[in-house]
């Protein structure tokens, strides 16, 4: 693997985990009413690193992943790896970038009124912890994709 | 604040769409096979394809949302969210138990 694909995997991960945080940061926050301030520039770190990491990600898939890595999971132990678990996160993935950025503009748009409206407090919430569970177990499936590779 | 609002609905109005998009096309790029080499041709790989048009359609029903919107009040909000966490959830099951469903069969 080149160094641009090493680093493009590497990136995809780290703005993944960064972008997973800082959901959990908003979650949080909207479940105990901290500073919005806090609450608003997490959501944006959710958003960035989302597309980011949709991007380093789409590319090291495209140009390395498919060519190099899919031929050896599928024809070594564990090819359910990228039959099941990597076919169902690169698809997943897709969800998070859009959910983030409707968080992001909820808490940014909306700040007063999340803070009054119970109903509407608690959708963000909702939201919020629907990111980290997306988010949590395509970081699994990816572990577990690296798994089979070795 | 009625724009703002109108902005928070017409933008989780078109991560809906997305959503709905990106699950459909999943399946149905694995079930029919034009569909996928469409968007092998146009886009160079199906899953760019699938990026960029469920990017388009974001933006698209985001921004015809914005100005068809007739009710800017807050009170369908809630739900609105709900119906798009809800949406991404099952549009998860759905990818999982297909792949399960394709590797095992």
């Amino acid at each position: 693997m080149t160094p641009l694909f090493q680093n493009f995997l590497l990136g995809h991960i780290l703005f993944g985990l960064l972008a997973t945080v800082s959901s959990v940061m908003v979650f949080l926050g909207l479940v105990k009413n901290a500073g919005f301030q806090k609450i608003r520039i997490n959501s944006l770190v959710g958003v960035l690193g989302f597309f980011i990491s949709w991007i380093l990600g789409g590319y090291y898939y495209v140009n390395f992943y498919g060519q190099q890595v899919k031929p050896a999971i599928k024809s070594g132990n564990y090819p359910w790896a990228h039959g099941i678990f990597m076919e169902t996160k690169e698809h997943i993935f897709l969800f998070l970038p859009f959910l983030s950025l409707v968080l992001a503009l909820l808490v940014w748009f909306l700040k007063n009124e999340v803070n009054k409206n119970s109903r509407l407090k608690k959708a963000g919430i909702f939201l919020a912890f629907m990111i980290i569970v997306l988010a949590v177990s395509v970081t699994f499936m990816g572990m577990l994709i690296s798994g089979a590779v070795k | 604040m009625e724009k703002k609002i109108k902005i928070v609905k017409s933008a989780s109005l078109g991560a809906t769409a997305a959503a709905i998009f990106i699950a459909a096309s999943t399946v149905m790029a694995e079930l029919f096979a034009p569909f996928k080499d469409f968007l092998k041709e146009k886009f160079s790989h199906h899953w760019v394809g699938k990026s960029v048009l469920a990017l388009l359609i974001f933006l698209t029903v985001s921004f015809l949302g914005y100005f068809i919107l007739k009710k800017s009040g807050i009170d369908s909000l809630p739900r609105i969210l709900l119906i798009l966490g809800l949406t991404a959830v099952f549009g998860s099951f759905l990818i999982l138990g297909f792949f399960i469903y394709e590797y095992l069969k």
